[in-house]
């Protein structure tokens, strides 16, 4: 499964008006390809990294599905929505990648990521820009995922690298979970300390967003 | 009183070594100038965004105390050791804002490392919409610093500091605010701002045409640091 993520600069008073049509009118649209689906919604937490700083995911079964989503980004059904929402950011990433086939998100396909209310979640996702091969790291990363314990502050839920791989910058993104509020209270109340479950890439240099779900996120 | 702020970028695996050499070289060399004092180290937490980062805050006295120091070290062998122990540095020369906590407590900077234990923060530098910075400081003075005590007991403003005439990239605010109560932070962190405190016509709406970026780093004072 392919992924792109985009990260958003949400002009402020936009920020309302830009989370629905998301929920109401995009992700809805892009769900009409049986090959797409918006995977998650996050947004960066007041007191918590960039000021309204959205993150996106989309799942993407293949290539053939990512080449229908781009043309009906640009020109099909998907254009006049696309226009609205760009125009209601300062900033737009988007980067593809390749989801590793073990990751928890994986499991489901992309029929798995489905649009439903429930409560924020609170996550994290670290970017480790390593020195090795990209392979290596994401071996790694699944090995701590498999050893992972239940007290853990966060559980990893999801690894993804570069679709160009070593082609490209050699960044691979972790998404975890926090486990739990008395989790994330216990990680604050020790600054000093590691938050526990986060993978450990030696040599990496890692950029780390925290990150909420919203309520209608299928990804949460 | 003028503050340097600096933001060191580190190689992975570099931070403990560069903290030792801030603690043991560097600060005492500061605090050898008349009217300079190293006042604050602070280190990336486990969720910060810069994992690889340390942050130094020297204080001077006034403008002449500031030139002393930048004369002196501007091409010393201490400025070229610290230099050459980072990747890369973020340098902001900042004033005190009229109602800053930091001025209005009369903080004292002791001359030399502190041990304590390390205080928890929200590091926020916040470039107001161009044009804005007196609106966003006459909004930070009337509406935030009119809270009460009760409703600010959570999470404190220790600081609030402007950029001055060149002294970075762009006008910026900087606020360090100490995280006294860890329930304060997961309730802003972790649980979503009811919509109905967002919308048009509410303070949250209102306040974002003065600003509605800023970057956000949830760091931690060192054991060692002067003032914690």
């Amino acid at each position: 499964m392919l992924l792109i993520q985009d990260v958003h600069i949400v002009i402020g008073r936009e920020e309302l008006p830009f989370d629905d049509t998301y929920r109401n009118v995009f992700a809805p649209l892009v769900a009409d390809d049986a090959g797409t689906r918006l995977a998650a919604f996050f947004w960066a937490p007041h007191g918590g990294g960039e000021g309204y700083e959205a993150i996106t995911l989309t799942a993407v079964a293949d290539v053939d599905a990512l080449a229908r989503h781009q043309e009906r980004l640009a020109t099909g059904d998907l254009a006049d929505c696309w226009l609205d929402l760009e125009a209601k950011q300062r900033q737009l990433q988007s980067s593809l990648h390749v989801l590793a086939d073990w990751s928890p998100l994986a499991a489901g396909g992309v029929d798995g990521f489905t649009i439903d209310e429930h409560p924020t979640a609170l996550f994290r996702l670290d970017a480790f820009t390593v020195d090795g091969p990209v392979s290596d790291a994401v071996a790694a990363v699944e090995s701590q995922h498999r050893a992972a314990t239940d007290a853990a502050t966060v559980s990893i839920i999801g690894c993804w690298s570069p679709f160009l791989g070593e082609l490209d910058e050699p960044v691979v993104s972790v998404l975890s979970r926090v486990t739990s509020d008395d989790a994330l209270r216990a990680a604050f109340a020790e600054p000093t300390e590691p938050w526990t479950g986060v993978p450990e890439l030696p040599g990496a240099r890692r950029l780390t967003r925290l990150l909420r779900s919203v309520t209608w996120s299928p990804v949460a | 009183m003028l503050y340097l702020h600096q933001i060191h970028e580190l190689a992975p695996e570099t931070q403990a070594a560069f903290e030792s050499f801030v603690r043991d070289d560097w600060l005492p060399v500061v605090n050898s100038h008349d009217g300079s004092r190293f006042a604050w180290y602070g280190t990336a937490t486990s969720v910060a965004r810069f994992a690889d980062e340390a942050i130094t805050i020297v204080a001077f006295d006034d403008a002449s105390a500031f030139d002393r120091f930048a004369t002196a070290e501007r091409e010393s062998a201490a400025s070229i050791s610290l230099r050459d122990r980072r990747t890369s540095v973020q340098t902001r020369l900042l004033k005190p804002i009229d109602y800053d906590p930091w001025t209005a407590a009369d903080t004292k900077i002791p001359d030399g490392p502190q041990e304590g234990e390390a205080v928890a923060y929200m590091h926020d530098f916040v470039p107001p919409v161009t044009g804005q910075m007196r609106g966003y400081i006459d909004m930070m003075r009337e509406r935030y610093m009119a809270l009460s005590s009760q409703e600010l007991s959570g999470i404190v403003l220790r600081t609030s500091w402007q950029t001055v005439s060149g002294g970075g990239r762009m006008p910026e605010m900087f606020n360090l605010s100490e995280i006294r109560d860890v329930d304060a932070l997961v309730a802003l962190i972790a649980h979503e701002i009811p919509r109905e405190y967002k919308e048009m016509g509410t303070w949250m709406w209102e306040a974002l045409a003065a600003r509605d970026q800023w970057t956000t780093r949830l760091a931690r004072s060192a054991t060692w640091s002067p003032v914690k």
